[in-house]
């Protein structure tokens, strides 16, 4: 990791992508175990060269960790709590936004993402917020819908204009 | 393969004819390969109905103007926003994202454009003259030497773009594992798919690609309220025309800078399927080993653009020569050139450069005037549009997460693939705060169904022979420099430790 502390180098939170290699290449294996051995042996080298790497980081953590150059934490995933809560929600506007794209369709959900993300993320007053986002929103539909034709699922906005200028 | 001055100046004079046309396709082409997710191929695919309707020649002159201007569009993003447009532009962000934060985005996009116009024009003429001879290079790329070029495109990445080797290969490694999974060729049998039926085509590399740039960005960027440094923003703030200049200067005091790194994308790009990503870190990587200030890389140093920018450009000429001269399409727009010049007849293969020339080497003439084209139309506009990053941040990233998700859905028409985005978005999130490259992910994503291809075809010729891989004197020659490219680092390093224990033992 990048922060160091008196010239140590902290440790923790870079295990979080090492687990989760290490947990994909054992399912990956699993899943594979059974096919014929053409259909495996690139996933096969991937997976070992992936567990050599891997154990190589846990020696080398293991040791630093056991001579002191190394020492534990996991803040700078976060840094610190307002930051987190900020982050948080951005990524849980838009986790809600694509989960309602199905009902809401693109136009809609992109307003409602847009807006929310700017009176909570940039203080903006509401006017301002819902001329930004609704410009935007329309500006999106015209391009990716209208032009370019992105099939995205339809929402009340996509049939309303469809049904009153046939687009 | 008649050449003749004849010949070349009615390609001049066919494409100053169609100047209108290629106007409006590099127009769209700076547009969409500035916006993840919409590449050349899938924009040649949507436009179809017209390329197939008119002639070939007025075809080929829409998708080749188009296809050059997203490799120059790709790099707007990564300069201003450090979100590659394109796999080829994911190295421009190494150096011409830190220069934009800075406040020098505007001498950036200019170095960025002109390497690729300098790159990009050297690159096609070389083609046009050099064309039977460096064909030759691709028979010499089996599967085997591609597979050991595949393997050294992630060591170099990995040893190139990190700041810790180790944990780049980690993700390098993790990215080909990822790539790996979906059917395979032979059986079409599910492989670590999780039981999603819109994996068995494999991982959408838009939505990686989309996931671990744009959305792991966006949640990064909201650390400041700017992306720019208060002296950046200043800059910024007071740039004028005097800045488009200064970029201009800088470019062309670095000439043959230009010229060699889009050398290497030509080379590379001849190489069918080893594509612009590689050829870019590869020009990267050359740049900083030559350099007198490699500590500087990284930091926003112009050579740092100017080398996987030109040799982007680079590789979008040497992309199409396997294509012309033997019918193998080096790329994915490539491929969709191929269909549309089958589609009007066209026999590709050394029969082209006797039935139609003009065709052949129109391609490179087409490219030429593109390029000469955006040079007029988009470094006028590099002083609006670096202005971008004077947007607050907490407006830029909702706008960019809004408009970069409709690229991952855009392809495959998934509501799974938004999904996936978003879960890669975290997985960037996370790799980006613990120092684990995701520019080797990528590239390891994108390389890992090449691979597999490789080493199955190279097993298959050789009736499972795994000495195979060795059997080559042109892959041992690579395998050699693989192991060069990992044992360096790790040699400096281990000297450098030495040289400060020494100085503190003093």
């Amino acid at each position: 990791m990048n922060d160091d502390r008196n010239g140590k180098v902290a440790t923790g939170a870079d295990w979080i992508i090492p687990i989760l290699g290490a947990a994909f290449a054992t399912y990956y294996l699993i899943s594979i175990k059974d096919l014929d051995w053409e259909a495996k042996v690139s996933g096969v080298f991937c997976a070992v060269v992936l567990f050599l790497l891997i154990g190589i980081f846990a020696l080398r953590t293991a040791i630093g960790l056991a001579r002191g150059t190394h020492y534990l934490e996991l803040t700078s995933l976060y840094e610190d709590r307002k930051l987190a809560i900020v982050r948080g929600s951005l990524f849980g506007l838009t986790v809600a936004s694509v989960a309602v794209i199905p009902w809401a369709g693109f136009t809609l959900s992109t307003f409602g993402f847009l807006f929310a993300g700017f009176l909570w993320l940039q203080r903006m007053n509401v006017r301002a917020a819902a001329i930004t986002a609704g410009s935007l929103a329309l500006f999106g539909y015209v391009l990716f819908i209208l032009i370019l034709r992105t099939s995205f699922p339809q929402g009340p906005f996509e049939r309303l204009v469809s049904a009153l200028t046939g687009l | 393969m008649n050449l003749s001055l004849s010949l070349l100046s009615d390609q001049f004079l066919l494409n100053f004819s169609y100047l209108w046309l290629i106007v409006i396709a590099t127009t769209i082409g700076i547009i969409i390969g500035a916006m993840p997710g919409f590449g050349s191929a899938n924009t040649i695919i949507m436009l179809l109905p017209f390329t197939l309707a008119v002639d070939v020649e007025v075809a080929m002159i829409f998708m080749v103007s188009l296809f050059v201007a997203s490799h120059m569009g790709g790099g707007i993003t990564s300069i201003l926003l450090n979100i590659p447009g394109n796999g080829g532009s994911a190295a421009t962000c190494l150096d011409g994202y830190p220069m934009a934060r800075k406040g020098l985005g505007q001498q950036a996009l200019v170095l960025s454009f002109v390497a690729s116009t300098v790159g990009g024009m050297v690159t096609a003429l070389m083609s046009i003259f050099l064309l039977p001879y460096i064909a030759r290079l691709a028979f010499y790329m089996h599967s085997v030497e591609m597979v050991v070029i595949l393997l050294f495109g992630i060591t170099l990445i990995a040893s190139v773009a990190s700041d810790n080797m180790l944990k780049g290969l980690i993700a390098g490694f993790l990215g080909l594992l990822i790539g790996a999974i979906g059917a395979d060729h032979i059986y079409s049998t599910p492989r670590g798919t999780f039981g999603f039926i819109e994996l068995y085509d494999g991982v959408p590399l838009i939505a990686v690609l989309i996931g671990v740039f744009a959305i792991s960005e966006a949640l990064i960027m909201m650390e400041s309220t700017s992306v720019l440094s208060d002296t950046g923003r200043q800059m910024m703030q007071q740039s004028s025309w005097k800045e488009t200049w200064e970029g201009v200067v800088m470019s062309f005091q670095r000439t043959w800078h230009m010229i060699w790194t889009g050398i290497i994308g030509l080379i590379i790009g001849i190489v069918p399927g080893a594509g612009a990503s590689i050829a870019a870190f590869v020009a990267y990587q050359q740049s900083r080993l030559y350099s007198k200030t490699p500590e500087e890389y990284g930091k926003g140093i112009p050579e740092g653009v100017i080398a996987p920018e030109s040799a982007n450009n680079g590789c979008a000429s040497g992309d199409l020569i396997p294509l012309l001269v033997i019918g193998v399409p080096g790329g994915t727009t490539a491929a969709v050139m191929l269909i549309v010049m089958t589609y009007h007849g066209v026999q590709l293969g050394p029969r082209l450069f006797i039935q139609n020339p003009g065709l052949g080497y129109g391609v490179f003439i087409t490219m030429l005037v593109a390029y000469a084209v955006m040079l007029f139309t988009t470094l006028p506009l590099t002083r609006w549009v670096s202005k971008l990053v004077l947007i607050p941040t907490p407006v830029l990233a909702p706008i960019i997460i809004a408009f970069t998700l409709v690229g991952a859905f855009a392809p495959r028409g998934y509501m799974f693939d938004l999904w996936l985005t978003l879960l890669f978005g975290a997985i960037g999130y996370v790799c980006r705060k613990t120092g684990f490259n995701v520019v080797a992910l990528l590239i390891g994503v994108i390389l890992g169904p090449m691979l597999e291809a490789n080493v199955m075809r190279a097993l298959r010729i050789s009736g499972n022979d795994p000495w195979v891989f060795f059997s080559s004197p042109v892959g041992n020659i690579l395998w050699a420099a693989l192991a060069f490219s990992l044992a360096i680092p790790s040699i400096v390093q281990w000297r450098r430790n030495r040289a400060a224990a020494r100085v503190a033992a003093a």
